[in-house]
């Protein structure tokens, strides 16, 4: 993900510089890491101080350890470790349609499987969609819009106005195009999101692009004769990182409604593997009789969703130069 | 403390309330302010100078308050009144201009609606009338053309005029009290001369007070009566100008003076270490670790403002000490740079065109804006081992000539030969390693994600693989007279003067022939900036190097080059030897402009060329000379003839009085003869 390249490379370096001094590096591992540790402490510290920022980052933990959960469950142990503290979400072997009861505490769906084992599966897909289609977007987009920004001219026009065109279309309405086109599969939904939201990362990394390009050390780089891909991806790109790492929480939520959309219109995860996009779909026609079918997957999308855009903006906030450099007077 | 006081500050300390608890700003400062005084407050970064006058407005950050003392105005105390009542005061009793003309007029409003809108806010007229006193104002600061002026947007204006709005909207309710934070740090070295004749004027005529507060010396010894010297939140000397620069009693204010480059044959002698941080002062005297007379009794407490002399320092050891040298006797020593060396870089007929058509259809159409010519035919050299100073005011294009010999910006015309080869064959790998750059923003020049160790890591690559890395870092840190240590940390957690040292070792790195300047010291302290100048000229004549010093400000041309070139409006008007250049300019903009720099010398009266109006828009230049619209001493043929820069050997001159050596002889006799 491109949101760690900052730190990746930071510690390349202090790896590089320790590989030096044998001597003393141990005192280099304090020092250099203790530099880091104290950016990241002041960062951290101005996104706790946020209360609702900590409450959204507690909501996507919950939700990731529980998508890492039956992922694992799934893949390694056939359902195994849900069967063996709850139910099997596969299995049709309730009475159907039955409501909340301590038994079964989010009710039963049509064919009388419980809805909340199932709505612990969704988590999964939820998940991998919204992580993987923004990871593979923002790799994509800021890559184009860093390069745009920086090269400008010839490059930079048609890098943005493919982008401008690919804008023109409701991401949605792309996304279907797309996934219709391809094929209904997990795989191909991500591969459209990834594709749809590519645009949002190359506008935002071409406008920072352009004002750090001007920065004297850009200057300096070219004077050293750097070349191009060094100037690019070690001197402008890192400092493009904060607007598209927060960028790329908020589009976590709408990757995730997204997925929910497109498994409601039945055109991406296929049964039985349960989405909650699909849960939703499956229960709107008993919304009248048994709305416990689409209200707790659609309860799940809507706390997932804000608690990502929560530590959005806590991001924004966090990493806002003008937040958090020190004020001394 | 006398009754009659205009203003009268006494015991005033200012706090501010960050994450590591209380830090105290200003302590103890106590000063008066007669009507018609002109008090200069000056000072180091970090002083608390300005905080000091924001204490004295009520103009303190949230975080900070007024902890004890007091402020009173014609007897009634600031520091009690209420935001309300203080805004009363503000503008109408006392008023403030800032130091950036740039960010401190709204730039979605006209001049006149910005005048009018304050003394409306403060006076009881009809909004004609208003307007009226805003022509007149604009009138007073010596605006041309006040009607048109009035109806213009801040954008539409230059920096000097932008000054001169702000110190109309200043006067527009007649204060009593004008507080002025460096406000001429921002402009030009003419534009400077122009603002604080007209300060001056104003505050004369009309009997304000002015409490004018800098960092230059020179600007306090050329408008001010009297002086606090202000180090670490105290003042540590107060007294009258003539005074206080001429015998010091404070060995702070001797050091400062003694540091600070002047256009006169000395060297400045340099004050060594830095401010401590408002956190991290000592006990005892805060200057004691940086005394070359301190002694254990400087250490125990805070020496108290006592009276030595005529005037008053905070020194234990004033009596001791006597009266101090404010002037370095270390004579300069003149270059040694034989002027047979072999040439560097020559640059024929350079020209730069900036054209502000960037889209397609501008560039098909007719008409439009004609192209600015940043650099318009600059022939210039550079010897091997030789400094050459490139002086000029903003707007002259000598930073763009310094681009231009680096291939950062492409050249429009011309010529520039490296190394006996035109730069389009010297291959980019040489080229890269012979000449590097040196920035002027200390802040803006390294890479904020990069720690020190990796920008210098990435160079010294670049230039040599096989290297051993850390080595060679830690051998150009402590080059540069930075701890090796150093390499860890991240730029901001560094000072401006360590952040600039790193720039020079980043050049450094690739083991250049030639380093090409930026107007390095432009953005530290005067004692910062010394270190460093100290530390180029080092490294110059240790490793061999030459150099391009790009400058605005002509006492550090003075101290470090040994030839000088200046440059107006894109052109080199005068090249000259830089004894020669200073003891007898020839071409008058040299001349004003060496007389528009502020002496720090209260006894050196020097006779002010005052330079009128401004640099001319580049993209429409004058007819003839570039320089005849603002030339005191144009002639008619200036109007259409255009001057070549002709001389004789080293030094020429681009001047129709210069064109006949005789003449020029006639004119540098009497010149020297002053001297």
């Amino acid at each position: 993900m491109n949101g760690e390249s900052p730190s990746n490379s930071a510690s390349d370096t202090s790896e590089s510089v320790i590989d030096g001094t044998s001597d003393t590096s141990e005192s280099v591992i304090d020092r250099s890491s203790s530099a880091r540790v104290r950016q990241l402490r002041r960062t951290w510290r101005g996104f706790r101080a946020n209360s609702l920022a900590s409450a959204g980052l507690v909501v996507v933990s919950v939700v990731v350890v529980v998508g890492v959960f039956s992922y694992v469950d799934e893949a390694l142990f056939d359902s195994a470790l849900i069967k063996a503290v709850y139910y099997s979400p596969f299995e049709p072997r309730f009475v159907p349609l039955e409501g909340p009861s301590p038994a079964h505490p989010f009710g039963t769906d049509t064919l009388g499987r419980d809805v909340l084992a199932r709505t612990i599966y969704g988590a999964k897909v939820s998940i991998q969609v919204a992580v993987t289609a923004v990871v593979v977007a923002a790799t994509i987009g800021s890559a184009l819009g860093v390069v745009a920004g920086y090269a400008g001219g010839v490059v930079e026009t048609i890098v943005m106005r493919v982008v401008d065109v690919m804008l023109g279309f409701p991401a949605l309405v792309l996304a279907i195009g797309l996934v219709a086109a391809l094929g209904f599969s997990l795989t191909n939904v991500i591969i459209a999101l990834g594709i749809v939201y590519v645009p949002q990362f190359a506008r935002i990394a071409r406008s920072t692009a352009l004002s750090v390009s001007s920065e004297e050390y850009v200057d300096a780089a070219r004077a050293l004769g750097y070349s191009t891909p060094h100037i690019v991806f070690r001197e402008v790109l890192p400092n493009c990182i904060s607007p598209l790492l927060v960028q790329a929480s908020l589009l976590m939520a709408f990757a995730i409604i997204a997925e929910a959309s497109l498994s409601f219109l039945g055109l991406g995860v296929q049964p039985p593997t349960p989405t909650w996009g699909q849960m939703v779909s499956d229960g709107s026609g008993y919304l009248t009789s048994a709305p416990w079918i689409s209200l707790f997957p659609g309860g799940a999308i809507f706390v997932t969703v804000l608690g990502f855009n929560l530590v959005g903006d806590g991001l924004r906030d966090a990493l806002d130069p003008r937040e958090s450099t020190e004020r001394r007077f | 403390m006398s009754d009659h006081s205009l203003l009268s500050v006494e015991g005033l300390t200012t706090e501010f309330a960050t994450q590591h608890g209380r830090i105290t700003a200003v302590k103890d400062v106590s000063f008066d302010l007669e009507p018609g005084e002109r008090l200069g407050i000056v000072g180091e970064s970090g002083s608390g100078k300005s905080v000091t006058a924001r204490s004295v407005m009520g103009l303190l950050d949230e975080n900070g308050r007024v902890a004890s003392g007091s402020v009173t105005l014609g007897g009634r105390e600031l520091t009690d009144m209420s935001e309300s009542e203080l805004g009363d005061v503000r503008g109408s009793e006392i008023a403030m201009i800032f130091q950036d003309p740039m960010s401190s007029l709204t730039p979605v409003l006209t001049v006149g609606t910005q005048i009018v809108e304050t003394i409306l806010e403060h006076r009881d007229v009809s909004e004609t009338d208003a307007r009226e006193r805003a022509i007149e104002l604009l009138d007073r600061v010596r605006i041309p053309d006040p009607e048109s002026v009035v109806d213009a947007y801040p954008h539409e204006l230059s920096g000097g005029q932008r000054q001169r709005v702000l110190i109309a909207i200043a006067i527009s309710t007649d204060p009593d009290i004008l507080v002025a934070d460096e406000p001429t740090t921002a402009l030009d070295v003419t534009i400077q001369a122009q603002i604080l004749d007209l300060l001056v004027e104003l505050v004369d005529d009309r009997g304000m007070g002015l409490i004018q507060i800098t960092h230059d010396l020179g600007v306090v010894a050329e408008t001010c009566d009297n002086v606090a010297v202000m180090y670490a939140g105290r003042i540590v000397e107060r007294g009258p100008v003539s005074e206080v620069f001429v015998t010091p009693r404070h060995p702070y204010t001797a050091g400062l003076l003694r540091s600070t480059p002047r256009i006169a044959d000395v060297e400045p002698d340099l004050l060594a270490g830095t401010v401590p941080d408002p956190g991290e002062r000592p006990t005892g005297c805060n200057f004691a670790s940086r005394c070359s007379h301190a002694t254990d009794d400087c250490r125990t407490g805070d020496p108290p403002l006592e009276r030595a002399g005529n005037h008053e320092a905070a020194c234990v050891r004033t009596a001791q000490l006597g009266p101090l040298e404010p002037v370095p006797n270390v004579q300069r020593h003149e270059s040694d740079h034989s002027a047979s060396t072999s040439t560097l870089i020559d640059s024929n007929d350079v020209r730069k065109e900036f054209s502000s058509a960037d889209s397609l259809l501008d560039r098909l159409l007719p008409g439009g804006d004609p192209p600015v010519k940043a650099v318009d035919g600059v022939d210039v050299s550079l010897a091997e081992g030789e400094t050459l100073g490139l002086v000029g005011e903003s707007g002259s294009g000598k930073t763009t000539l310094g681009r231009l010999l680096l291939e950062l910006t492409d050249r429009s015309d011309g010529e520039i030969r490296f190394d006996g080869r035109p730069l389009t064959e010297v291959p980019e790998d040489e080229l890269r390693s012979r000449i590097q750059f040196v920035f002027q923003d200390p802040n803006s020049s390294l890479n904020p994600r990069q720690t020190v160790g990796t920008i210098l890591q990435y160079a010294v690559q670049k230039h040599d693989e096989g290297v051993d890395v850390d080595s060679r870092v830690r051998e150009l840190l402590r080059e540069v007279g930075l701890d090796p240590e150093t390499r860890h940390d991240y730029p901001h957690q560094l000072s401006g003067g360590q952040k600039q040292r790193v720039g020079v070792a980043r050049a450094l790195a690739v083991d250049p022939d030639v380093i090409v300047a930026d107007e390095p010291t432009s953005a530290l302290d005067v004692s910062v900036q010394g270190q460093l100048l100290e530390l180029l000229e080092e490294i110059k004549l240790e490793r061999g190097l030459s150099m391009l010093f790009i400058s605005h400000d002509l006492s550090v041309i003075r101290h470090i080059s040994d030839r000088v070139a200046v440059m107006y409006l894109g052109r080199l008007v005068e090249v000259a030897a830089t004894e020669e250049l200073f003891e007898s300019p020839r071409h008058p903009y040299t001349e004003a402009l060496l007389s528009a720099v502020p002496d720090p010398d209260p006894r050196v009266d020097s006779e002010r060329i005052i330079l009128e109006g401004e640099i001319p828009d580049p993209k429409r230049p004058p007819d003839g000379c570039n320089f005849v619209t603002r030339c005191p001493e144009a002639m008619p043929e200036c109007e259409h003839d255009d001057p070549k820069l002709v001389g004789d050997g080293e030094d020429s001159v681009a001047c129709l009085l210069h064109n006949d050596a005789t003449r020029a002889d006639d004119r540098r006799r009497p010149k020297a003869d002053r001297e």
